[in-house]
């Protein structure tokens, strides 16, 4: 009688996800036809979309319902330069730059001639610190540099967004999982591990998280998996979403997501978040 | 890897339509359990076929690209972007000249500079807009030309105001017009080299009362239109010349030897029609 009083809900709740799910991708899809094409026309690059259906699970490992990641991504042309672009942007401003060596006339000592210039039968030289010799000094050696380089404040958003969305739309590529910060009484890793594997992850592979806060339970009992990264809004990054063999993603990070990468992003909003966020950075 | 095989997105609408269908239906709540499905082999390796035909379409228009997809395709790496499977725009990145590295391909030894020449010497080359000794460009022409060079001639020598302007400043009968009074009406107001100009009124329009005025010079227009409506005109001396100061002296004795003659003649005037009377 219960599992025969389960089998129907389950049955009119995919019907009815499928039906949700199906009406509101036709017109997605054709916006973005349309969008792409008109863009075309007027601008040289532009931005198309695609839409990807995550299934959620519950913290218990069953499927309970389906969501939709529609995200920027820059054209299948381009995508990849611009994904690079980013992401060596990233590594280049997180060089120091602090290698340095000494010239010959940087080494200390070797101001006396060590011996005359003729009549000794041996190579001229004129200071014990050249760099022929050990000890001496670096010709064109390491010297500290800036490595920092430049870009487009909207290009990397692009470039986020175009990595969430291929992410996303790769097959089994990202989840969304419910709420969890308070399923955790107690800070336990081997609690957080079993979770993992109901929920279908390895954890031997790379897992990047990302939810709108961290309960400290959560990443105490997550800080010491080596292959995972629990990220927020504000530590949301580049080389960590392409790092990561799967996504993990909670409704309101889906929402955060659509809201701030979204097809239908507010400029405005988005202008103004990024002066702060530049001014946070200085 | 729970999928060995990544399915690549379509753009046609129904066939993502499609392949959203069947993993919709076949999802059971468990990743792990699509590894498993017979109908999703199926349906990755028609995804695989699509894919490769995409790959040889993507691989026509640049060798680079096909050489891509060629290795792509070699390793069945997944068409997500990962750090290893990014790279830049075919063709926007160029490798820097090697240069005095050998003579094969013409820019060892000489390195492009030929062998003899200053062009071909180390250190700062020929500064910009050197001619090889002949007057440059920039110096054969002038910086500045007519009146932005400081020519003398285009400079104001008045300050200009108009009767009809005076008629609408609200002057009284009586009043005195001058430079002071001018500018305390806000009519005027010099600023820079202007202020050490002098004033000159000038005859457009008409006057109804009767003023003082006081400036350097009156147009001849405006001085007939001002003794008309019985105004009283003061022409103020111009910049007294520097003189030595005998010559200031001698100039001083002239014209008082000259005023007594002048006074003189006069007094012998007035006593010569009384003679004749």
């Amino acid at each position: 009688m219960a599992s025969s009083a389960t089998a129907p809900n389950s049955l009119s709740f995919f019907s009815s996800s499928l039906f949700l799910s199906s009406s509101h991708q036709i017109p997605k899809t054709y916006i973005s036809v349309s969008k792409l094409g008109s863009g075309r026309v007027s601008k040289p690059l532009s931005v198309s979309s695609q839409l990807a259906t995550l299934p959620i699970l519950s913290f218990e490992g069953e499927k309970v319902g389906e969501t939709y990641l529609d995200l920027k991504a820059a054209p299948e042309d381009t995508a990849r330069a611009v994904v690079h672009r980013a992401i060596v942007t990233d590594l280049n401003n997180k060089r120091r730059g602090t290698a340095s060596t000494l010239t010959r006339g940087e080494v200390r000592g070797g101001g006396i001639k060590p011996y005359s210039q003729k009549k000794t039968g041996h190579a001229r030289r004129g200071s014990q610190r050249t760099p022929l010799r050990p000890g001496g000094g670096v010709v064109f050696g390491p010297r500290p540099k800036d490595w920092s380089i430049k870009i487009n404040r909207k290009e990397k958003k692009l470039a986020i967004s175009t990595a969430l969305s291929s992410a996303a739309s790769a097959e089994g590529g990202a989840i969304v999982v419910e709420e969890f910060g308070e399923k955790f009484e107690k800070p336990k890793t081997k609690d957080f591990l079993a979770a993992m594997q109901r929920w279908g992850l390895d954890p031997k592979e790379k897992a990047m998280f990302l939810m709108i806060d961290v309960d400290e339970n959560v990443a105490k009992s997550s800080r010491n998996i080596g292959t995972l990264r629990m990220l927020t809004p504000r530590t949301l990054n580049l080389f960590d979403i392409l790092n990561a063999d799967k996504l993990v993603l909670t409704p309101a990070a889906v929402e955060f997501l659509n809201a701030r990468y979204g097809v239908d992003a507010v400029e405005e909003e988005d202008d103004d978040e990024d002066e702060t966020e530049g001014s946070e950075e200085a | 890897m729970a999928t060995p095989l990544s399915i690549s997105s379509n753009p046609l609408t129904s066939r993502h339509c499609y392949r959203l269908h069947l993993s919709s239906t076949s999802f059971k709540g468990n990743v792990s359990v699509l590894g498993a499905n017979p109908s999703q082999i199926l349906s990755l390796k028609l995804n695989q076929t699509l894919k490769t035909r995409n790959q040889q379409q993507f691989a026509r228009p640049l060798v680079v690209v096909s050489q891509t997809a060629a290795t792509s395709s070699a390793v069945v790496a997944p068409e997500r972007f990962r750090l290893d499977n990014l790279g830049p725009q075919p063709g926007s990145r160029k490798k820097q000249k090697r240069k005095g590295r050998g003579i094969s391909a013409g820019q060892g030894a000489s390195c492009g500079f030929g062998m003899r020449g200053q062009k071909s010497r180390s250190g700062p080359g020929i500064m910009r807009g050197f001619e090889g000794g002949q007057t440059a460009l920039y110096r054969r022409l002038p910086k500045l030309r007519g009146i932005a060079g400081g020519m003398r001639s285009g400079l104001p020598k008045y300050l200009p105001v108009n009767i009809k302007d005076i008629e609408t400043a609200g002057f009284q009968e009586g009043d005195e017009v001058s430079l002071e009074t001018l500018k305390q009406k806000g009519l005027i107001n010099p600023s820079g080299r202007e202020r050490k100009l002098p004033l000159k009124i000038l005859g457009t329009g008409e006057l109804s009362m009767k003023l003082t005025f006081k400036a350097r010079a009156f147009s001849t227009q405006a001085k007939e239109k001002l003794e008309a409506s019985g105004c009283t005109l003061t022409v103020l001396p111009g910049r007294k010349k520097w003189v030595k100061p005998s010559v200031a002296k001698n100039q001083a004795r002239a014209d008082e030897y000259f005023a007594k003659k002048r006074a003189a003649a006069a007094e012998a005037a007035t006593s010569e029609p009384a003679a004749s009377a």
